[in-house]
């Protein structure tokens, strides 16, 4: 119970956070979508989200690819092979923690 | 947007957010409307001039290719200019038909791993597209003026069962009017060929205006704007 405990200490603090991680699960289903309409899905403000993304860039858990349609700028968000990895490893992670505090939880 | 989009994954919301605007419906409608139009026209007149029934066979080839090959493409590139700028990108959703089973992890459920394949998925090609030329060949194969009607009251309740769960479902009422312009068209009197493509004809003008209807509310929804969107440089 302890160790499971200490765990939580050890989660990817990037993914934990719950924009970044609505962000990595969004992405995660639909491989890809611009800043428009992660900014509408999630319901962040523009700045909100232009510093998670940067972040999740920063990390590599994400790709972004800036370019023009016309005069307009399309900012195109796409899923990395580590960001799935560490989204991956934090749902198992979570998942272990929430098991066995169930079961260690008293009968009521 | 969100009012519009009832699945609850992301997947299944990128899904129907690929009909948001209606465009994949019109450009199929207007390809079957031209298809069948054309191939009705041509069995009903019978043009003798080669030149003309050169241009007739050009048009059905190019409506053809326009529903079965080139109907995404287009989608997408007016999507580019009408959709995206308004309410963003997202990857179109793959035919399900080629759709390999990607297993993706959308949950943190506790009952063990709840793996789910790839969600921003279509049926459209076979739910739609497939429905209406199903609709063609059974007006086709009963050689009668009522074939039209038993066609399209057929493919009217395919489509309506067919996409009541799907990520583009119809109302009840709204396909009522195809087994209503099966009734009309028979009395058109046309011949068996002409009532095959009479009823792909149908069908287009049906989707077409399914398109339209919601390319309208999509576009009164959504006035276009600049774009705000910004990120560290």
């Amino acid at each position: 119970m302890n160790q499971r405990i200490r765990e939580i200490s050890q989660l990817d603090r990037l993914v934990h956070e719950p924009a970044r991680l609505q962000i990595l699960m969004f992405l995660q289903q639909v491989e890809e979508a611009d800043f428009l309409y992660l900014q509408r899905e999630g319901g962040f403000t523009q700045g909100n989200l232009s510093g998670h993304l940067s972040k999740l860039e920063d990390a590599g858990y994400i790709r972004i690819r800036k370019m023009f349609k016309g005069k307009m700028p399309l900012t195109v968000c796409q899923l990395t092979a580590a960001g799935e990895k560490a989204l991956r490893a934090y749902c198992d992670q979570m998942r272990g923690i929430m098991r066995e505090q169930r079961e260690s939880e008293p009968a009521r | 947007m969100k009012e519009q989009m009832f699945p609850d994954t992301p997947g299944r919301r990128a899904a129907a957010y690929w009909f948001i605007d209606g465009l994949p419906e019109i450009v199929t409608g207007i390809g079957f409307v031209v298809l069948g139009g054309d191939m009705v026209w041509s069995h009903q007149f019978q043009p003798h001039s080669w030149s003309v029934r050169a241009a007739f066979l050009a048009l059905g080839l190019m409506s053809f290719f326009l529903v079965f090959d080139y109907g995404r493409s287009f989608s997408l590139f007016l999507k580019s200019r009408v959709t995206f700028p308004r309410t963003g990108y997202v990857r179109p959703p793959s035919d399900l038909e080629q759709e390999s089973q990607r297993e993706t992890i959308i949950s943190l459920g506790l009952a063990g791993e709840q793996r789910l394949p790839d969600q921003n998925v279509t049926r459209f090609r076979s739910s739609t597209i497939a429905v209406v030329i199903w609709g063609s060949f059974l007006a086709g194969v009963i050689a009668k003026p009522i074939g039209v009607p038993i066609a399209m009251s057929t493919v009217a309740v395919l489509l309506y069962t067919l996409h009541r769960d799907s990520e583009r479902p119809y109302h009840w009422a709204s396909v009522l009017p195809l087994p209503a312009a099966g009734i009309g068209a028979m009395y058109l009197h046309m011949g068996q060929s002409a009532n095959a493509w009479c009823a792909v004809f149908i069908g287009g003008v049906w989707l077409s205006a399914q398109g339209a209807w919601r390319l309208l509310g999509y576009v009164r929804r959504h006035p276009k704007c600049e774009p705000v969107e910004s990120l560290r440089p």
